[in-house]
């Protein structure tokens, strides 16, 4: 692919996503100068970078928004609801075009159509506020090139122009804007100017004032280049002696800060390969455990191997931690425009972009959170009229908010529609023929309310054509699960519903204890285990419907682990005398088992499949040798 | 320090950087009628041709550097209309 055009898929969604960001910022402080500006910058550098490309559509709705942000900030326009909602859609719609163009070159078929619609919508709002400037504006602003051009005949050829506006600070930021001038290849021209200045002691020197128009004989690459670290302060066009001028501005991004500077992008998939090789190194470590002498050199070798491997995947981890922003504001937008095709009129809330979490836990949260969104809109909040008749205020509010708690993250969306009725649910249930499987009426309110998470289970009474599409509750919390999180809903009849999806924030490392039981090996949580013993036969002494054994004068129920996991296989008289003294649901245990192994750092995979279906196993690793371990949950194993 | 007052001249010398700017502007200032003399300069920062810019100067000497005369020369050059002081 072309370098630049590579370049500009990479920066293209980036600057997207920062007017995205910007304008719903905007929406909460309308007036807010900097939010303005920001949005008024990223969207001039995209379409500076658009003029490169053949993408004429694109650039002609870029053109239009940014003439109707400068008006805005010049306060020639109000930032209404209304226009921020325009000029959302205008972002989403450059998103979709970028998209397209990565996958298929080119913008999608409609493109022309829809950028004429965006452009009309614009203009609407130009109209009115454009008056003072009459059509001065209208004309594409590379007039200055042909302006220049005529003033230095002598250039001739085709030439790249340049109009560099250094910003106010630029000396103060080390920066010599004639150097960076003076250093553009093959200069035919350059002109200087500067602002009107107070010539009094009031005079500082050191604001910048300075702005150069410049011809240069280079392609416009190479000049680009020249600008590569004041992209957003200069626009480039190329222009024939013709003077019509071909392609407009070559503005990138303007990152200047320095902890931009410090920041490196990387595939996503290279460091996802880095993690999996992280990941294999633990394994083999392990594998290396079997082979050494406790004592011996080796061990203890393997014991520094081993801090180093969980240093190293910890580090792997950290880079892959991304925070929720995108998501988050994909949502907002989504729910925005969901919320107006249903008509009615919602405050979307949405707070927690800087919380960050493991990139397959944000990538994995768009889709459930999408859903818990739409549910919301469509089934929770009421129409305008409906909560009118309710006595409740007009707008319902829809909030989705995310923070980090300990070592998860928690993601709520909540709205204050009509919440869900207990007994309502209670009888769709039964209507699903649910109550054949479930006790119904013994079942607690809040019970009740987790009935939506079964699968099969829908209270929307028509389907729409914004949610029940045949995506349940149930898939939502399968989804959330199978990232290793949590559920919990809570609802009131008239107060509305909130969902708490709770996730790890990383991948976590798990110390497991391998023991065997009926000749096979399973992991059990070293966090469950607190002490390993070894007992005689004799020692177990059966009460009513099981075993007991003292230790140390505590009288512990006794379980033999192959008992749990093979039910009815007769175990042989001497098994299960070693014990595990465990944590169980309800209180301290002795769990038999015939041998123990080693303790094993293993990164945990969610169970699949037939593996989600064995009772009291929370996931499996592979071991060193290449077998797959169980590892099972005491709290759930024994109830 | 590359600006000196020399009389009722400004002298800049060598290379102008950006701490020069200053200097060069409050004696701008002081008395707007001082010529500033650049023939002993070198090369200079944009903060000070802003100044000489802005304060529009008489400008007497040229810079003594091929990358930035041919640039500066027609920039400055109403005031190089001024003859030189002898």
């Amino acid at each position: 692919m072309d370098e630049l055009l590579e370049q500009f898929l990479i920066e293209g969604p980036e600057l997207a996503q920062r007017a995205g960001q910007d304008l719903l910022a905007l929406e909460r402080t309308p007036n807010d100068a900097a939010l303005i500006d920001s949005a008024f910058r990223a969207i001039h550098t995209l379409k500076g970078s658009v003029g490169l490309f053949d993408l004429a559509p694109m650039g002609r709705v870029l053109h239009s928004s940014e003439d109707v942000l400068d008006a805005v900030r010049k306060g020639r326009l109000a930032a209404t609801g209304d226009l921020i909602d325009l000029l959302l859609a205008v972002v989403d719609r450059t998103e979709t075009w970028l998209e397209d163009l990565r996958r298929e070159g080119a913008l999608g078929g409609a493109a022309d159509k829809d950028a004429d619609r965006l452009v009309a919508r614009l203009s609407d709002y130009l109209g009115g506020a454009e008056d003072d400037r009459a059509t001065a504006k209208a004309a594409p602003d590379v007039d200055w090139v042909e302006a220049l051009r005529q003033r230095h005949p002598d250039a001739r050829g085709r030439l790249t122009a340049v109009r560099y506006r250094p910003d106010a600070p630029a000396f103060f930021r080390g920066d010599d804007p004639l150097a960076i001038a003076r250093a553009v290849p093959d200069l035919r021209a350059m002109e200087v100017t500067t602002g009107p200045a107070d010539l009094s002691a009031d005079y500082d020197p050191f604001l910048c004032r300075l702005e150069f128009e410049l011809l240069s004989g280079a392609g416009a690459e190479q000049v680009t280049d020249a600008f590569r670290l004041v992209k957003d302060q200069a626009d480039i066009a190329m222009s024939n002696d013709s003077a019509t001028v071909e392609t407009a501005p070559a503005a990138v991004p303007s990152e200047k800060t320095g902890a931009a500077s410090n920041s490196l992008r990387v595939d996503g998939r290279q460091v996802d390969a880095l993690a999996d090789q992280a990941d294999q190194l633990v394994i083999a470590k392990n594998a290396l455990l079997g082979l050494a002498d406790p004592d011996g050199e080796l061990a203890r070798i393997q014991a520094m191997i081993d801090r180093l491997t969980t240093d190293l995947h910890r580090g792997v981890m950290r880079l892959r931690m991304t925070p929720l922003s995108p998501v988050l504001r994909r949502l907002e937008r989504q729910a925005r425009q969901l919320a107006a095709d249903l008509g009615k009129a919602v405050d979307i809330e949405v707070r927690g972009h800087a919380v960050e979490a493991d990139k397959g836990v944000v990538d994995g949260l768009y889709e459930p959170l999408l859903h818990l969104v739409r549910n919301a809109l469509d089934h929770g909040v009421e129409d305008p009229t409906e909560r009118r008749t309710a006595g409740r205020a007009d707008r319902a509010t829809l909030s989705i908010r995310a923070r980090v708690d300990g070592d998860e993250v928690e993601v709520e969306v909540r709205d204050d529609g009509r919440g869900m009725d207990p007994a309502r649910l209670r009888e769709a249930a039964r209507a699903r023929g649910l109550g054949d499987r479930i006790d119904l009426d013994g079942l607690s309110d809040q019970a009740a309310l987790e009935l939506i998470f079964t699968p099969g289970f829908s209270t929307a009474a028509s389907v729409s054509t914004v949610s029940g599409r045949g995506v349940g509750m149930d898939a939502v919390r399968e989804a959330i699960t199978g990232l290793g999180g949590r559920i919990a809903i809570d609802s009131a009849p008239g107060q509305g519903s909130a969902v708490t999806l709770r996730l790890p924030l990383t991948v976590v490392m798990t110390r497991v204890l391998i023991v065997e039981a009926q000749g096979e090996r399973f992991g059990l949580l070293l966090s469950e285990v607190q002490e390993t013993l070894r007992i005689r036969a004799e020692e177990i002494t059966p009460v009513r419907l099981g075993s007991a054994i003292v230790v140390r004068e505590t009288v512990l129920p006794y379980v033999r682990l192959g008992d749990l996991v093979s039910p009815g296989v007769p175990a042989p008289i001497d098994s299960g005398l070693t014990i595990l003294v465990v944590e169980g649901a309800e209180g301290r245990l002795a769990l038999g088992v015939d041998s123990v192994h080693q303790r094993l750092d293993v990164v945990l995979k969610p169970l699949s499949g037939l593996l989600a279906a064995v009772p009291g196993a929370t996931g499996t690793t592979l071991l060193g040798d290449g077998n797959l371990l169980l590892v099972l949950d005491v709290k759930v194993l024994v109830r | 320090m590359s600006v000196t007052l020399d009389s009722d001249r400004i002298v800049i010398a060598g290379v102008a950087r950006v701490e020069d700017a200053e200097p060069l502007a409050n004696a701008l200032i002081a008395s707007p009628d001082r010529t500033v003399d650049l023939s002993a300069c070198t090369d200079l920062h944009g903060a000070v041709l802003q100044v000489l810019l802005i304060f529009a100067p008489n400008v007497v000497g040229s810079v003594g550097n091929p990358s930035l005369e041919p640039w500066l020369t027609p920039l400055l050059s109403p005031k190089f209309q001024a003859k030189p002081e002898t």
